[in-house]
């Protein structure tokens, strides 16, 4: 992307190593890392962390799974006996997961502790794999590579910003586990307000989710001020990866919603020690109020989940695809224009508790949001046209995600609709919509975008087969295990059960099937990740003929990431004129004629 | 080369006797010092931002409860005397000039006046949170006045007067957080300002940011003055 | 990186006509004479001044004109003044009428989220039942008590302040008032917390600050009661409180259900 001098004038850089060189002694170098004010070892921290976080959150989410195979429920059966007359009841007991592997006595316990499970669950994935998920980890690595820069705006925060998140995560998990949190990930009043106050469970859980809320502040901020002071020389806006952009309207939802999520919960944690009564019915206080304050958070945060993962599809579709993606700025606009309506359309999150006019406004600005997103979605298919795509596994999740995310925004419409939205909310629809936006959406672009810069984060390839069978996997299990639910929840399982009728049970065994395949799929990805820290093949600074800024520098990154300051002189999606640097003009040729977009 | 550290590694020690902020340099990711500056105090209006969006929400608590039950807002609004609210607004006002003049001092150089405007601003602070307890808070409390339900007050005229104290405590509550913040960061600055004179023409961006943080105290409480002293 | 730079200070102006670090822009800080400050600080010291009459000046014209005035008005005046006196502030002393246009532009989306916040809340909250009838009444007027449980094990049964009453009723009974020394009938009680009720239960403290008595405005705002006497809100307001026979209100006013 730039016209790089010629390393052989560089004065004695090339022994300077890798950001990853160990410096010192094991201790040192452990001690390089705990301090470290380089945003690439943030990231990686980050993504070490997160993905633990995710670990967690997938068993708690096989488990509840696990319990769904069967109805959680006891049934009584009456028989008469033919001959004499007589009656008997017989209680047969379903059987429950919980309770075979010694989590509960009984069942009544069983269904607490698949309360915990799904509490579990949602928290863990929403606030602490999800929401810092794509930003904080490839975001904070890639995003200063990406503009040319030496490190984010401010270092130092950066780091806080990791031990907040790892912080307030740990108190989160053990409030959790030790002491078990029921509410769901969303807190609503009187779930959370009411029960033993005496008890601090809940109180913890919403501080520490609360603390996450900071980093994820501190993360969003240094990012803009980084987009806005510390671009490389020649590049304007619309000269920026497109994934530059999507983390910058992330940021700016991240800095505008954020707070408020914190003002909240601090009402909220008031409200449970010292009864205020702003969200308490018994007191003229309104719990519906409760419902506005977090999901004005909650709503742009689904877009800070789903924005910066537009922003990874569109480097790798691009890059894999070999052209000009499709409408740079209506990209650029489109992820500005999600960031602007995000907060306007939180209500359709309670539709059944809020008022009619209110209800109306709200579902007419929910159909909003449909624009921009159908402004990407056909935009990537645009880029694929006539593109000389290479099918690897950054491609095969690009294109996963595509397909996922299409079934999760057009499901998203008879939920923005209000009277559909009242048979399907809560119910199981709803379930399968979130989780092929958001799992759907942000995993399988944040798994996606890992293959793709792997090499470049750590100086090896993986390996191509083992990825595409482990990505075949992900995506035939997510379907599986998701697609079933839309037919639970139209047919009316409601969420958050763990029992239902029998009519359900062979759904609900196809959905924890899938989500075995899942697990199987994250399994391969995961030894193959291992297997190329440590026996993988060395990298080459391009591996896939990129031209965004970060392709520039070896793999990995040396610790200042670039020897001269870059200079811009062609836009990050020029394959049709500019040859990729580092990289053999055989791999990666020009067109013959360039094609028009 | 491998420490960014606008704190020490920045700091020029060739010449040991100049006022630091003359030996001030800039981080080395920065390329000038104006960069840096605008960098820091971008990055603080982003952080501003997300304070007047935390008020944001107890500002809404004012606002539905007051739309919703008027009365209990108009009476608990007079157990409140403007006299006190506009002291300290008129303390919080003086304290915003000096600061304003604190910075003024440190882009013209003159390292005796801007310690004694920051010194006028710190008594303000002091000022106001003992006018705070002294006539609002102390006796309050004491004469039961208190939120939610641990409000004991048996002369109140409406049944929602519990959620104004709610409101008036949370609200006052997390402003005068903001105050003690805000002072402790003047604090700071004074402490670095006497005993290096950090502060100069060429680098005031911390004294910049902390007045930007106490202009936004200022700020939230002129709007909280006539929402809980005035209106009725 | 530093000695690149040292050895041509302005080689990025030349090689790069987009600059994207504003350095065309070297001189940020705008400095103020201390004259205009201290003017700035007496307007803003003038608007205080101003709210506060503008507020007594209300309540005096409503009490001896006997006009009406509708009860929004005195809230936007107040917050129109509070606006300019804000501005006055963001523009001068934060320096934003100076200082980098993006820092305004921050501010301003701020404010378009603040807005959006506060707009589709009230929406919701404030615009209830207007096709279904049992929206209207999602809020018990005076909260039921119920659910509500304190550290020392006090629960409600009422509203908070019907509670207070109370108890300062049987307080009274056991131990009366500086004029009428207990134990007390518990009509004797209630008639003397109706006396300091209408009094002003401050006047029985003559130790207490001024800032801590119920002060006594000549005039509401007309309109904001629904029967508007002066000075007996407190009766038209909730008439219960002063009965009583009704010692419980809050289960007079349910949300009245349809189902």
């Amino acid at each position: 992307m730039s016209s790089n001098h010629d390393h052989d004038h560089d004065d004695g850089h090339h022994d300077e190593g890798s950001y990853l060189t160990p410096r010192g002694t094991l201790f040192e170098t452990v001690l390089s890392w705990v301090y470290t004010i380089d945003h690439k070892k943030i990231g990686v921290m980050y993504l070490t962390a997160v993905l633990t976080m995710f670990f967690l959150g997938g068993v708690s989410a096989l488990a509840v799974r696990l319990e769904l195979l069967e109805p959680n429920r006891i049934d009584s059966v009456l028989t008469i006996d033919p001959t004499t007359g007589a009656e008997s009841i017989e209680t047969i007991e379903k059987g429950s997961f919980f309770k075979s592997i010694g989590l509960a006595d009984n069942l009544a316990e069983a269904n607490i502790v698949y309360n915990r499970a799904f509490t579990l669950h949602g928290a863990i994935m929403v606030f602490m794999v999800i929401v810092p998920g794509i930003p904080a980890t490839l975001g904070n690595f890639m995003l200063p590579l990406m503009l040319g820069a030496k490190d984010v705006a401010f270092p130092r925060l950066n780091l806080l910003s990791w031990y907040i998140y790892v912080f307030g995560s740990l108190l989160a998990i053990l409030v959790i586990l030790y002491m078990g949190v029921e509410t769901g990930w969303t807190f609503y009043t009187p779930y959370s307000t009411t029960g033993d106050i005496s008890q601090w469970r809940t109180t913890v859980m919403v501080a520490s989710v609360f603390v996450i809320g900071f980093s994820s502040i501190l993360t969003g901020l240094n990012f803009i001020v980084t987009v806005h002071k510390l671009r490389a020389p020649g590049m304007g806006w619309f000269d920026m990866p497109l994934f530059i952009w999507a983390i910058y309207a992330t940021s700016i939802i991240q800095v505008l919603a954020t707070p408020v999520i914190g003002i909240t919960l601090l009402l909220l944690m008031f409200e449970r020690i010292f009864h205020i009564g702003i969200f308490d019915p018994g007191m003229g206080g309104d719990p519906v109020l409760y419902q506005h304050f977090f999901w004005f958070y909650s709503h742009p945060v689904v877009y800070v989940m789903i924005l910066p993962a537009f922003g990874v599809i569109n480097e790798l579709i691009p890059v894999h695809a070999r052209k000009h993606i499709f409408g740079y700025n209506a990209m650029a606009f489109a992820s500005l224009g999600i960031a602007a309506v995000s907060f306007m359309v939180w209500g359709h999150h309670m539709f059944a508790s809020m008022g009619e006019i209110a209800a109306a406004v709200f579902s007419a600005l929910t159909f909003l949001v449909a624009i921009p997103t159908a402004v990407k979605i056909f935009n990537w298919v645009a880029t694929l046209y006539k593109g000389s795509i290479a099918f690897n596994t950054p491609m095969l999740y690009a294109l996963s995600f595509i397909f996922i995310f299409l079934i999760g925004g057009l499901t998203g419409l008879p939920l923005a609709t209000l009277a559909t939205d009242l048979h399907l909310h809560d119910s199981y629809f709803i379930v399968a919509h979130f989780h092929y936006v958001m799992m759907g959406g942000t995993i399988i672009a944040l798994t996606g975008g890992l293959h793709h810069w792997w090499p470049k984060m750590f100086g090896r390839m993986y390996n191509e087969p083992v990825g595409l069978l482990g990505g075949s996997f992900v995506f035939i299990g997510f379907n599986v295990t998701f697609f079933t639910q839309f037919f639970l929840g139209t047919q009316g399982m409601p969420r958050r059960y763990a029992s239902y009728v029998d009519e359900f049970q062979t759904l609900h065994i196809i959905s924890t099937v899938g989500s075995w395949l899942l697990l199987i799929g994250f399994l391969i990805h995961l030894f193959n990740f291992l297997f190329s820290l440590v026996a993988g093949p060395k990298a080459p600074p391009n591996p896939w003929g990129g031209l965004s800024l970060e392709w520039e520098t070896e793999s990995p990154p040396t610790a200042h990431n670039f020897h001269h300051e870059p200079l811009v002189t062609h836009g990050p999606y020029d394959f049709d004129r500019v040859l990729p640097p580092h990289c053999d003009p055989e791999d990666f040729p020009l067109p013959d004629k360039p094609l028009d977009h | 080369m491998t420490a960014i550290d606008p704190g020490t590694a920045g700091e020029n020690k060739l010449s040991s006797n100049a006022p630091g902020w003359e030996r001030y340099k800039q981080a080395e990711h920065f390329r000038t010092q104006e960069d840096e500056f605008d960098a820091c105090t971008q990055g603080f209006w982003l952080f501003l931002a997300t304070e007047v969006l935390l008020f944001a929400g107890l500002f809404c608590f004012y606002a539905i409860y007051r739309l919703k039950y008027p009365e209990a807002f108009a009476n608990g609004s007079h157990y409140l005397d403007p006299f006190y609210g506009g002291l300290n607004t008129v303390v919080l006002l003086v304290s915003s000039f000096t600061v304003a003049m604190a910075i003024r001092c440190a882009q013209i150089n003159n390292q005796r006046w801007l310690n004694i405007n920051l010194v006028i601003t710190l008594i303000c602070a002091f000022l106001f949170f003992f006018i705070k307890l002294t006539f609002e808070y102390i006796p309050k409390l004491s004469q039961g006045k208190a939120p939610g339900a641990f409000f004991s007050y048996p002369y109140a005229h409406d049944p929602h007067e519990p959620l104004w104290w709610s409101m008036y405590y949370m609200a006052t509550g997390v402003h005068a957080l903001h105050v003690l913040i805000g002072a402790s960061l003047l604090g700071f600055v004074l402490f670095r300002s006497v005993t290096k004179q950090a502060y100069g023409p060429k680098h005031f961006t911390l004294l910049e940011n902390a007045g930007l943080y106490w202009h936004l105290v200022d700020l939230i409480w002129i709007f909280l003055f006539p929402l809980l002293y005035l209106i009725h | 990186m530093a000695h690149d730079h040292a050895a041509q200070p302005d080689a990025d102006q030349e090689f790069n006509p987009v600059d994207p670090h504003g350095h065309h822009e070297r001189i940020h800080h705008h400095v103020y004479s201390w004259q205009f400050l201290t003017v700035v600080l007496f307007i803003l010291l003038f608007f205080t001044f101003l709210t506060i009459v503008v507020s007594d000046a209300e309540s005096w014209l409503v009490k001896s004109i006997a006009i009406t005035i509708p009860d929004y008005v005195n809230a936007l005046i107040a917050m129109f003044i509070a606006t300019i006196k804000a501005t006055f502030v963001l523009l001068f002393f934060m320096g934003l009428r100076r200082g980098n246009p993006m820092n305004g532009m921050i501010f301003l989306f701020t404010l378009f989220a603040f807005a959006m916040f506060l707009g589709f809340t009230a929406l919701d909250l404030l615009n209830r039942g207007h096709v279904y009838e049992y929206k209207a009444h999602s809020i018990v007027a005076g909260g039921t008590g119920v659910g509500i449980t304190l550290p020392s094990g006090a629960s409600f049964q009422g509203p908070i302040t019907a509670s207070a009453r109370e108890r300062e009723i049987e307080r009274l009974m056991a131990e009366g008032s500086p004029d009428h020394p207990g134990p007390l009938s518990r009509e004797g009680a209630e008639h003397i917390w109706e006396l300091h009720f209408h009094e002003g239960h401050e006047e029985h403290h003559a130790t207490l600050s001024t800032a801590n008595q119920h002060i006594r405005r000549t005039g509401l705002t007309p309109g904001l009661f629904i029967p508007a006497e002066h000075g007996d809100v407190s009766h038209a307001a909730d008439p219960e409180h002063a009965d009583p026979e009704h010692a419980e209100p809050a289960n007079d006013q349910p949300a009245a259900n349809p189902h």
